[in-house]
């Protein structure tokens, strides 16, 4: 089983819950984030004033999924996801050892 | 092979069969009243047996006298007989003084068999004085201890503990009422402050059973009694509560009997599935708009907000019955305006204003009035005269009754209460009709917490709220002039759902409606309908469009129109996610809604008071004044500095500033001077003029003139005027003439071109000049926003701001500054800037006087010529 984390813009939620969807993913986690990465903060200016970003509003999603669906859907929340700039986010593939269904106690893939 | 004893386990049995009989009788559609009170015969019937057998089991004298000289007591719900399927038993053992000892094992008995027969029981074994003792120190026991009721044993020693329990609590009356309904708060808290939780607490919620029992036991401590009936006897609930109470404990008592009996346990929590399953299982059917979820939750949200009211009043008027606290008010208050008292429990009439509230919805806005000014709340006891006249006014809505209803919404102060006491009395509906429908009004989605009307009204308490908030959404909250029109546009904002068809068209109708009835002046009847059919928009592109995207935000300022609309729009969109449930609106959410409000506001206005740069500006105003050396010292360029705008200061460098100054101050009275330049990384050129005010009318028309009829495509423009009438203008265009860096001669003859302009010459209209064999603009897409202009006169505090919005086009900027100066406007700022070939210009203008322009035909004039204008200059 593999995790993924993937941190995105927050508008693309929606399109990535989509395209996962459509990939069978039938679960997954959602939190609102905050953070930077290369884009860093940035210095906006409205109205002629300028204000500071430290750490931008993001989206995390966390998947998992069985090994051999893994590549899928990690390309498919890239797909969906990019918009071309910076700040698209990252994606986080890691190992995972156990899964265990709360209720009725399967675990394994049959977690997921 | 079971360990129990015979007669054990043939009460379990008897127990099962009574409740699966029961069961039947329930699914057959018997009472919820009467299910209970079977139950608790049965109940009744069964431990009356097992305390029969345990006496006489054990040996005389270990019992002895116990059967005749100690009572069996059913209390707490079991006492009050409303018992279902699972609840609990509570008993208690009542015994005379000196037959403990005797008593104590039979009770263990008595426990032991009870629960072996599968009930889930509460016991104590007490004297009438200890029984009375522990009641009036503790309300939970106290309250319990009300409904008791006598199962077996002696009579007179259970008349004797009710007699002196009724005794010693009525001389107690007021601390025990306030401990009693403190606890319930306590508990109304954790269980939900609303009576419009969508999942619901049967019992523990607000106006759940709970809240019926509350009446019980305060009509006890007060009246002595906590039948419902008797207090109707007594005077102390009217035919009508009465009513209530009984329809209301039929409801919520069926409910529970559903919700236990197919659990298989004790649960009184009605979430989502049960609401589905018992809505189907009790026959309520589709109808318009409504699935029949939404009809039986808005039943139970009708009884139960009757219950809380009921409750409520009754709690308060058993407590105020007190003459100390009516001699308090009498000290303490003083008349506030004729009729009305300010006291210690809030705002209320007197004799001669309760006559006047008589029959009177305008007496008793005024009242609501002045409750919102004094921010205090209407006393319980004026507030109920208010809630029977409510249903006996004649019908119709004074047109002064509508004027103070307008009133009211004009000012924070405690409007969200007073709006959710005028809808519990059914008097909002007065003013917006379609609150009665959205009453109780379910919305049946995994987000919503609330009812329709109690989000409306929530997101009202949201805005208020934010008087006190500090952070972007405060600042701007605070500084929103037309407060009315934002809580109106709160209050109907959802108003739309439940009615079948798009609930934002549908909502927009409602406000169109709300706007004629409460006669809003045209322009602000636009804006409240604008703001309840697009309440939606924000949120929609803060989360799910990419607002990175420069374009996506014009054409979001563009259909907001005016900062000042932007600014309420902002605040509309926190509160209707606040009014959602609670944690709904975070910082998180917060920071992505305040940074489209940003970047949108910026295409807007020229500047915003919403973020705080004063310490920044401070140190641009020093480095220039540095810049200029010992001349920064003096007052004139002291005072110049002192009045650069903002946006220009951030933006110009320290040595672009000090430069800009030094030409200004080269200006001669009647004088101007113009400079331009290159700018390599843009490609396009920048002209900077210097004049003053009295230069010549119009100095802003004839400049875009000037360098229009040059061949210049003007990007942006700028246009400040700073202290002694001195005029700064920036302006960048393109130069089509020349591909890359227009030669000296280019930039020399476009500076006399602007100085002859605003000179004696400058009179002519400018010769265009027409430019062939280049597409002009992109094809129109076909979403493309119509012109339109805006007027608004909240955002300065000296000018009337002027947005417009129109696609660009060559000659277009010229039409609109002549169509100002053509109306006799001074433009004291401006700013001008294209996106692709979207156009959005803000002007700050003032009429001949230097004033405002506040008369609305007036505005309407200024609006529709500006239109003309820009029809007027066609595809060029």
């Amino acid at each position: 089983m593999k995790k993924i984390e993937a941190i995105i813009r927050h508008f693309k939620l929606e399109e990535v819950k989509d395209a996962l969807g459509e990939q069978g993913v039938a679960g997954m986690t959602i939190t609102e984030v905050r953070g930077f990465g290369r884009q860093k903060g940035h210095t906006e200016m409205y109205r002629g004033t300028e204000y500071e970003v430290d750490f931008v509003p993001k989206i995390k999603l966390e998947v998992v999924v069985p090994d051999d669906t893994a590549r899928n859907v990690l390309d498919t929340i890239i797909r969906a996801a990019q918009t071309g700039q910076v700040g698209d986010g990252k994606v986080f593939v890691s190992d995972l050892s156990e899964a265990v269904r709360i209720r009725t106690g399967e675990s394994g893939n049959d977690a997921l | 092979m079971s360990l129990l004893r015979p007669n054990v386990l043939a009460a379990k049995a008897r127990l099962a069969e009574g409740l699966e009989h029961l069961s039947q009788r329930h699914r057959a559609g018997h009472s919820g009243v009467t299910v209970c009170e079977e139950l608790a015969a049965l109940r009744d019937a069964v431990i009356n047996d097992l305390y029969a057998a345990v006496l006489s089991d054990l040996s005389e004298d270990r019992a002895a006298g116990v059967g005749g000289r100690a009572a069996l007591v059913a209390h707490g719900g079991y006492g009050r007989r409303d018992v279902a399927p699972q609840s609990d038993v509570d008993l208690m053992i009542l015994h005379p003084r000196g037959l403990a000892g005797r008593v104590a094992p039979v009770a263990e008995r008595l426990l032991r068999d009870v629960f072996d027969a599968s009930l889930v029981l509460g016991h104590s074994v007490r004297t009438p004085e200890e029984a009375v003792r522990l009641a009036v120190a503790d309300p939970s026991i106290l309250t319990s201890l009300a409904e008791s009721r006598l199962l077996a044993g002696d009579a007179d020693l259970f008349e004797r503990f009710v007699e002196r329990l009724r005794r010693e609590v009525r001389r107690r009356a007021r601390t025990l009422l306030a401990a009693i309904e403190r606890a319930r708060l306590g508990e109304r808290l954790r269980y939900g402050g609303t009576v419009f939780l969508l999942e619901p607490n049967l019992k523990r919620s607000r106006g759940g059973l709970r809240d019926l029992q509350l009446v019980r036991w305060a009509g006890f401590v007060r009246y002595g009694t906590t039948d419902p009936d008797e207090l109707r006897r007594g005077q102390a609930l009217s035919a009508d509560d009465l009513e209530v109470v009984r329809q209301a404990t039929e409801f919520l008592l069926r409910v529970r009997n559903e919700l236990h009996f197919h659990a298989g346990h004790a649960s009184d929590v009605l979430d989502r599935a049960e609401q589905v399953r018992i809505a189907g299982g009790f026959g309520y059917g589709d109808s318009p708009g409504m699935l029949p979820v939404e009809r039986f939750m808005r039943e139970y949200f009708r009884h139960t907000g009757a219950v809380s009211h009921l409750a409520g009043r009754f709690v308060a008027r058993a407590k105020t019955r007190d003459r100390a606290a009516k001699l308090a008010t009498m000290v303490l208050g003083h008349r506030v305006v004729g009729g009305m008292r300010a006291g210690p429990v809030g705002l209320m009439a007197t004799r001669q204003g309760l006559a006047a509230l008589k029959g009177d919805l305008t007496e008793i806005m005024r009242l609501v009035v002045l409750a919102n000014l004094y921010d205090k709340p209407i006393a319980p006891a004026t507030w109920e005269v208010i809630r029977r006249e409510a249903a006996r006014l004649p019908q119709g809505t004074p047109a002064e009754a509508r004027r103070r209803f307008l009133a009211l919404l004009a000012h924070p102060g405690r409007l969200g209460t007073l709006l959710r006491d005028l809808h519990d009395v059914g008097l909002l509906s007065r003013f917006i009709p379609e609150f009665e429908h959205a009453r109780g009004l379910l919305q049946f989605n995994q987000y919503h917490k609330y009812t329709v009307d109690e989000h409306c009204l929530r997101a009202v308490e949201f805005a208020t709220d934010l008087l006190d908030h500090q952070g972007p959404l405060g600042r701007v909250y605070r500084r929103i002039g037309p407060k009315r029109t934002l809580h109106l546009a709160l209050l109907i904002h959802d108003l739309g759902k439940g009615r079948g068809g798009d609930h934002l068209d549908i909502g927009r109708r409602i406000a169109q409606e709300a706007a004629g009835r409460l006669e809003l002046p045209p322009h602000e009847a636009e804006m409240l309908a604008f703001l309840v059919g697009s309440h939606f928009l924000m949120n929609h592109l803060a989360f799910r469009r990419d607002t990175g995207d420069e374009r996506l935000v014009v054409r979001f300022a563009v259909e907001v129109g005016s900062p000042e609309l932007l600014d309420m729009l902002y605040v509309l969109t926190a509160a209707d996610l606040g009014a959602v449930g609670p944690g709904v609106w975070d910082t998180w959410k917060e920071d992505i809604v305040t940074d489209l409000y940003r970047r949108a506001a910026r295409h807007l206005a020229a500047d915003s008071s919403a973020v705080d740069v004063e310490q920044r500006l401070h140190e641009r105003r020093r480095a220039a004044g540095a810049r200029l050396g010992r001349r920064g010292k003096d007052p004139w360029f002291a005072r110049q500095i002192e009045a650069l705008p903002a946006a220009y200061l951030l933006a110009a460098a320290p040595e672009q500033i000090a430069a800009d100054l030094e030409m200004l101050a080269a200006v001669e009275p009647g004088g101007a001077t113009a400079q331009g330049q290159y700018s390599p990384e843009t490609g396009t050129s920048q002209y900077v003029v210097g004049t003053r005010e009295d230069v010549t009318p119009g100095i802003f028309h004839k400049l875009t003139g000037a360098l229009t009829s040059r061949g210049l495509e003007i990007l942006s423009a700028e246009i400040n005027t700073l202290a002694d009438g001195v005029v700064l203008d920036r302006f960048v265009v393109n130069d089509p003439d020349f591909a890359g860096e227009p030669p000296p001669e280019r930039f020399a003859e476009v500076e006399r071109a602007l100085v002859a302009s605003l000179g004696p010459s400058g009179e002519h209209p400018p010769a265009f000049r027409r430019i062939w064999g280049r597409a002009r603009r992109l094809p129109a897409a076909d979403d493309e926003p119509p012109t339109r202009i805006r007027t608004d006169n909240s955002t300065s505090e000296r000018a009337t701001v002027i947005d417009v919005f129109t696609r660009d086009r060559p000659g277009l900027l010229y039409a609109v500054s002549r169509a100002l100066f053509e109306l006799g406007l001074s433009v004291s700022r401006a700013k001008i800037a294209t996106y692709a070939d979207q156009v959005v210009d803000v002007f700050y203008v003032a009429d001949q006087h230097g004033g405002k322009i506040e008369d609305d035909a007036r505005l309407e004039t200024i609006r529709r010529r500006l239109a003309e204008a820009i029809e007027a200059v066609e595809e060029g």
